[in-house]
């Protein structure tokens, strides 16, 4: 006999598997539910792995769309949202690499990206910083498996499946990324900490 | 009692190594937590990575409107979709005749507008086209010995023109042309700019090998390599071309690695398609030959591509450049796990942090975070390990000193001592009063690139002399120390600047320690470099260069 919270996650399995046969199914206004569900998460992933930030909103678009359009495929051996990061994350670094493979890509340059932030922050700038922050000054082979690592929870196992990347370099990558993200918040941490001695 | 900083490593390390999945002794664990709970810098790190593993996001303005365009992308797709499903049905049901008719009548009217307007424009375009044709030419990726016109030439400041001969040596060397073509140089390789102004632009390929990669051109506008008079002509591909001379006859090797690519003499060429490899002889006699057309394999096209490498790094037009240069020549540098080139090199590279290796014989030389702003150029310089067998690295006899300091003198207080204590010239009045450190550093930087060594220690010693109070007069100690250590001959002078640094410290301690037992080294003061290496130990125990100096003070000590 099932117990309650057993019952309650059945319900919550065959309700998800239903949505999934719907929207494989054609049905527009499950399309829609499953879209809204997923969207937040796919764009933050998105933004999270790709620093360009048309990349990222380019990525997110066609993540979702490979979502809906892969629903059928949908098992019930995960949730919804780890099914969907997968797909997230191969549709959003094949479309990060395709464009940086472009011999020629002069695309869109947002300004935000452009603007480095100064190897030594100013005391007034010594505010704790978000993690958004941080991960746009890692290179991009960095924040990938940081990302994928610490949002994601990926072993370094399915981090190398992936990103197609021995387990070593995985390795060495992860490491590295975390070096360089205490270094920035060692120093900011000592930013901070000056500026609050001076205003007070 | 364990040193704090050891501490800290301790922590790191076991973060990490927990991070790639392994599992900590309850010991280990119990140090992480409460080391974490008593090092702010250690919360915050922790912090953030609960901050990064939570993906909730209320659902507002930017999700909403990514699900409306989802969704409408994937209607017009399946619009699309429908229609041309239409399409193909009624295309089955009109008559063969009506669409013979139809199609008859439309290709008549295009030919002969397409006649009429190009006899009108054709004179126009041309004149417009020649008047207007950008010819803006660079310099942007150079790794070992390139010269350009018999020059030395580094990049980022290096714009070539029209007759300028681009030549390599032991190296390599990539220059971008408008607009979008990259056309970049194997080794023993001389090619002439011959033609950029004109819409069919022509590099004449003198020696060597070179290969290009370039965008569709604009219409009327296409790229040739000429050996002789055989032409590979292309508007927008891939492709590489080959001069082998035996001394009769040259031979031109065309590889097409994308699209297609014409090759063969003016009045007599053949197109060559991806995959494909065309030989033509430029011998006279063989005029009139057609090119003999061969497949090729993925392993022996590679080498064409893997010579169009570093055009990844210019990507972006948003670019820098790194300028890498040290002892010994011909090491590996590795950008963000990427093998770029052997030094010396200089090469347009993107943006933002990276993280640079330079690699010899198997052992890591430099180790370093770059964080590259736009349109600066970093000057990266690499001194040898010092293991047992590494000789000395002064190469050049001695200058006469320009200060009378003994070095033991210097570790007192770097801030109480003057401009010429330091070494340091006294200032010019016209560098002090129209140069800024910044840009004095960018002089001093460039004479540097360019091999201008004494040139580069007079602007570096400029921003001492100058601006003696100012964090860049303080910094470039170690790259002036650097550069007397490796190109000036003059080990006293850059132990003094070297002191100096270290009284005071800063970022660059951990280079400056290493710098300073090259210099002991290369004064054969071994009791002194046996104190430096012990000292460098004590500080930076996990530096990459720990076991090759421990190595070496073993040795040191084994000999007293």
């Amino acid at each position: 006999m099932h117990s309650a919270p057993s019952v309650a996650h059945d319900g919550a399995v065959a309700a998800d598997l239903s949505l999934m046969k719907r929207v494989a199914a054609g049905d527009k206004h499950a399309q829609r539910v499953l879209a809204h569900r997923l969207a937040g998460r796919v764009r933050r992933i998105s933004q999270r792995l790709v620093r360009n930030t048309a990349d990222a909103e380019d990525g997110s678009q066609l993540s979702l769309i490979e979502i809906l359009r892969s629903a059928g495929t949908y098992k019930d051996i995960s949730s919804i949202e780890r099914w969907a990061d997968r797909i997230t994350v191969r549709t959003v670094l094949r479309h990060a690499r395709d464009q940086r493979k472009k011999p020629w890509y002069f695309g869109f340059v947002d300004p935000e990206t452009v603007s480095i932030p100064p190897e030594e922050p100013s005391p007034s700038e010594g505010t704790p910083r978000g993690v958004e922050d941080y991960l746009a000054e890692l290179p991009a082979a960095r924040r990938e498996v940081l990302v994928m690592k610490h949002s994601l929870g990926y072993t370094t196992e399915e981090i190398a499946e992936l990103t197609n990347n021995p387990i070593g370099t995985v390795k060495d990558r992860l490491v590295a990324a975390r070096k360089q993200l205490r270094k920035l918040i060692v120093r900011d941490t000592r930013v901070f900490a000056e500026s609050r001695e001076k205003s007070s | 009692m364990t040193e704090p900083r050891d501490e800290l490593e301790r922590w790191s390390e076991l973060v990490d190594r927990r991070a790639l999945g392994e599992q900590l002794g309850a010991e280990d664990d119990a140090f992480s937590v409460r080391y974490a709970e008593a090092h702010p810098e250690c919360a915050r790190e922790l912090e953030l990575y609960a901050e990064l593993a939570d993906l909730s996001v209320t659902p507002n303005e930017g999700s909403r409107a990514l699900v409306d365009r989802a969704l409408k992308r994937m209607e017009a797709d399946e619009a699309a979709r429908a229609v041309a499903e239409v399409d193909t049905f009624r295309q089955r049901k009109v008559p063969v005749l009506r669409v013979v008719v139809s199609g008859l009548a439309v290709a008549a009217a295009v030919v002969f507008f397409l006649r009429e307007s190009a006899r009108r424009d054709d004179g126009e375009l041309r004149a417009s086209a020649q008047a207007s044709i950008p010819s803006r030419a660079e310099l942007v990726y150079a790794s070992g010995s390139v010269n350009v016109s018999g020059q030395a030439a580094s990049v980022g400041h290096t714009l070539l023109s029209e007759g300028n001969v681009i030549e390599t040596g032991e190296g390599t060397a990539c220059v971008l042309i408008d607009p979008e073509i990259n056309v970049c140089l194997s080794t023993h390789t001389r090619l002439r700019l011959s033609a950029l102004r004109t819409p069919a632009r022509r590099l004449e390929l003198e020696a060597g090998k070179a290969a290009t990669r370039l965008a569709a051109q604009p219409e009327g506008m296409s790229l040739s390599i000429s050996v002789g008079d055989v032409l590979s002509t292309a508007v927008g591909t891939a492709f590489s071309v080959e001069r082998a001379d035996d001394g009769v006859v040259t031979t031109v090797v065309t590889t097409v690695l994308n699209g297609k690519v014409r090759v063969g003499r003016k009045n007599d060429a053949q197109i060559v398609a991806a995959h494909q490899r065309a030989a033509v002889s430029t011998r006279a006699a063989s005029a009139g030959a057609r090119p003999g057309v061969t497949s090729v394999s993925r392993s022996e096209e590679a080498p064409s591509w893997a010579m169009l490498g570093p055009t990844v790094l210019w990507h972006d037009p948003v670019a820098a450049a790194i300028d890498v240069r040290g002892q010994p020549e011909r090491a590996e540098a590795w950008l963000d796990d990427q093998l770029i080139g052997m030094a010396p090199l200089s090469s347009l590279v993107p943006v933002g942090s990276h993280h640079l290796i330079v690699r010899s014989g198997g052992q890591v030389l430099l180790d370093r975070e770059l964080h590259m702003n736009a349109g600066e150029t970093q000057a990266v310089a690499y001194l040898p390990l010092l293991t047992a067998a590494t000789p000395p690295v002064v190469a050049a006899a001695p200058k006469p000193l320009a200060h009378e300091l003994k070095t033991g003198e210097l570790a007192l207080d770097a801030k109480a001592l003057t401009a010429r204590e330091l070494g340091l010239r006294e200032p010019s009045p016209t560098a002090a009063a129209s140069e800024s450190p910044a840009s004095l550093l960018a002089g001093a930087r460039r004479a540097l690139r360019e091999g201008r060594y004494a040139e580069a220690e007079k602007s570096y010693e400029a921003i001492g002399s100058a601006y003696p109070q100012s964090e860049e007069a303080h910094t470039v100690l170690v790259s002036l120390a650097q550069l007397e250590l490796t190109q000036l001959g003059q080990p006293e002078r850059a132990l003094t600047r070297l002191d100096a640094y270290l009284a005071a410290g800063g970022a660059l301690s951990e280079e400056a320690r290493v710098a300073r037992i090259h210099a002991l080294r290369s004064l054969h003061r071994d009791a002194d470099e046996a104190l430096a290496i012990a000292e460098f130990l004590t500080k930076h125990p996990h530096s990459f260069q720990a076991a090759d100096l421990r190595a070496r003070l073993a040795t040191l000590e084994a000999a007293r």
